[in-house]
């Protein structure tokens, strides 16, 4: 377990330079620049930009200037927000970005996961179809629509919360259940046709045939079997909600991880790219690390060696 | 002797799209204190719907128990509540279910399969409970067993899991012991073991044991009365004796030929029962198993025979049967 764990970490080096090399490559491909202007910038100026921020130097040395300077915990400076290193400004939207996706997160499992077991408890009856038709919904509205929708109802029409931005508990509440609405519909899914899955199974006749409970054949042999399939996209999930949305932070104008990268991205802003593509691959990576050992510990047939 | 459990008139329906299969269809049997009796027949007769049915673990919908007594002790186990029919379960009746591979929860250890039954029906302690699945683990014959009870299923063998099954069924001390086929899915040279296993244990607590299978040699060597069973019903019933030597039903015949026999010439085919099992949604007029039967006379086609007692405490469902001598040949 320990080998395993130490050769999945130290594979976090060729998969954070890959991502590295593939953005790098990619941006610099892409036409266009930072100084890019309405009105073009005097070539004289630009020369002087390129020179101040090394863009002059071969693409290479440029790579390996970032890669250097990453190694040692800066990811290097942002054309757009000059008081600061991209790794400061990451770490500004990181808080913002990581509680609104734990809070979705666990909205989503607080609903995925009743639901499903509703559903499959009682199949073939009212709550079960409600909830299929419910997930189904859910699964198919993208979120800006959805964001824009519950904005019109509950700012809108309702005046009870504000539109958008960070600061109280009242800004959290839209953006969170806009951004849970889909992992949610998908956690009910899998949840509702795994137990399906589990509740024929032969050792539920078992544990039912020793006399127990229904509340103990149901907590103690399905749920816990049940819930494997789950885990498996849950975790992928949290990934994705941690890492921030490009589209529901822009909705609700909140300063976190993926306003930035989107910002960066309109302004060419090379620094802030890197960075925050190279946090995306390691949220991701870690997290996806975190549910494999999970995985070890709810199902033992599941070993590292 | 004294019924410890009858069965009697029990039909058990499943309700599906194509119509109703009477997979249980009007079945009477008897087990005496400290008995063992075998069910036996092919496989979709009906035999371990008829055991789920005693213990109403027959999952509803599709199923349904449609009339019938399971008479345990006296009390109709049928008219019980789920709350007094969870008592019975695993502590009065338990079951050894013929998929050792897929009975067993995966994710909770041996140990703790055991220990919950025990926890619940002998108001034991965790670490009580846990001892004594220790003990049990080790009754059946399960080596360093305080090391594997902290083992998942699938570190076991079929046969081996299969010894769990064994410990958790009889870890309560049920008066009556139900074991589907329990050795379908292992080894040869595991079954008679396991059997032997079951048969010394049933007879040092005194447990009554119902055994399905649908292996005659196991049914010789294992049980004193032996009911057959052909479509949902019993079609015949005697000592293991008699149902042998002097078989009154052409199916049971048939059964008995299509054994493999050792002190047959190398060459010979080996007999086989002509034709499939009867659908039970629509089943057959008269006899159900008549299409298949070559010593069919007009009136099985018309008339459905109930058991009849043809010779002295042997029963079978058969027209053929009543005449004497009977047309199929005894077996030695």
């Amino acid at each position: 377990m320990h080998k395993y764990l130490l050769r999945r970490i130290l594979w976090l080096v060729p998969v954070l330079l890959a991502v590295a090399f593939i953005t790098f490559s990619l941006m610099h491909l892409v036409p266009g620049g930072p100084w890019d202007r309405e009105k073009a910038l005097a070539p004289q100026v630009v020369e002087n930009l390129n020179r101040k921020y090394g863009l002059d130097k071969p693409l290479f040395v440029q790579f390996g200037n970032f890669l250097w300077n990453a190694l040692r915990g800066d990811l290097g400076v942002s054309y757009s927000f000059q008081d600061r290193g991209v790794t400061q400004i990451l770490l500004s939207g990181l808080p913002k970005t990581a509680t609104l996706g734990v809070i979705a997160f666990f909205l989503a499992i607080l609903i995925g996961i009743p639901f499903g077991m509703a559903a499959a408890l009682k199949q073939n009856s009212a709550v079960d179809y409600a909830s299929v038709f419910f997930a189904t919904i859910f699964a198919s509205i993208p979120g800006f629509v959805l964001g824009i929708l519950i904005m019109i109802i509950f700012s809108v029409v309702l005046h009870l919360l504000p539109t958008g931005g960070w600061g109280n508990v009242k800004h959290l509440i839209m953006p969170s259940f806009a951004l849970a609405a889909l992992p949610a519909a998908y956690i009910a899914r899998i949840t509702r046709a795994s137990m399906l899955e589990v509740m024929r199974q032969d050792y539920v006749r078992t544990a039912r045939a020793k006399g127990l409970a229904e509340r103990i054949v149901l907590l103690r042999h399905i749920l816990r079997n049940a819930l494997i399939p789950v885990m498996t996209i849950a975790g992928p999930e949290l990934a994705f909600l941690i890492s921030g949305s490009f589209i529901i932070e822009n909705l609700f104008s909140i300063p976190g991880v993926g306003r930035l990268f989107v910002q960066g991205v309109f302004a060419r802003d090379y620094g802030l790219i890197m960075g925050s593509i190279l946090f995306y691959a390691f949220a991701v990576a870690i997290v996806n690390l975190i549910v494999d050992i999970l995985y070890a510990v709810v199902d033992p047939r599941i070993r590292y060696e | 002797m004294t019924a410890l459990l009858q069965v009697r008139n029990l039909s058990t329906y499943f309700h599906t799209q194509d119509g109703v299969v009477k997979a249980v269809d009007g079945v009477y049997y008897e087990v005496a204190k400290g008995e063992t009796i075998a069910l036996v027949g092919e496989s979709g007769c009906g035999k371990t719907v008829s055991a789920l049915s005693i213990l109403r673990l027959i999952p509803e919908p599709p199923g349904k128990i449609v009339s019938g007594e399971v008479l345990f002790e006296g009390t109709d186990l049928l008219k019980l509540s789920q709350e007094e029919m969870r008592k019975v379960r695993g502590a009065e009746i338990a079951m050894i279910f013929q998929e050792p591979m897929t009975s067993l929860n995966p994710v909770l250890t041996i140990g703790r399969q055991i220990s919950e039954a025990l926890e619940l029906h002998q108001q034991m302690t965790k670490q009580d409970a846990y001892k004594e699945a220790l003990r049990l683990l080790e009754l059946v014959g399960i080596p360093q067993a305080e090391r594997r009870a902290r083992d998942y299923p699938h570190q076991f063998s079929g046969g081996m899991r299969q010894r769990v099954m064994i410990a958790m069924a009889i870890s309560c001390r049920p008066k009556l012991l139900i074991a589907d086929e329990p050795t379908t899915a292992v080894d040869v040279t595991i079954q008679a073991q396991l059997l032997e296993l079951v048969r010394g244990i049933t007879r040092e607590l005194g447990t009554s044991l119902i055994l399905i299978t649908h292996n005659l040699g196991v049914v010789a060597r294992y049980a004193r009365r032996v009911y057959v069973m052909y479509a949902g019903r019993i079609v015949e019933h005697g000592t293991a004796q008699a149902v042998y030597h002097d078989p009154q039903h052409p199916y049971t015949v048939g059964l008995l030929s299509s054994v493999p026999r050792l002190d047959e010439p190398r060459k010979t085919h080996l007999s086989t029962i002509e034709g499939q099992p009867p659908d039970l949604i629509f089943p057959p007029s008269g006899c159900p198993f008549h299409p298949r039967c070559a010593y069919a006379i007009p009136k099985c086609s018309k008339d459905r025979p109930e058991l009849m007692e043809v010779e002295p405490a042997h029963y079978s469902a058969c027209w053929v049967a009543l005449q004497k001598p009977t047309p199929w040949k005894k077996i030695s």
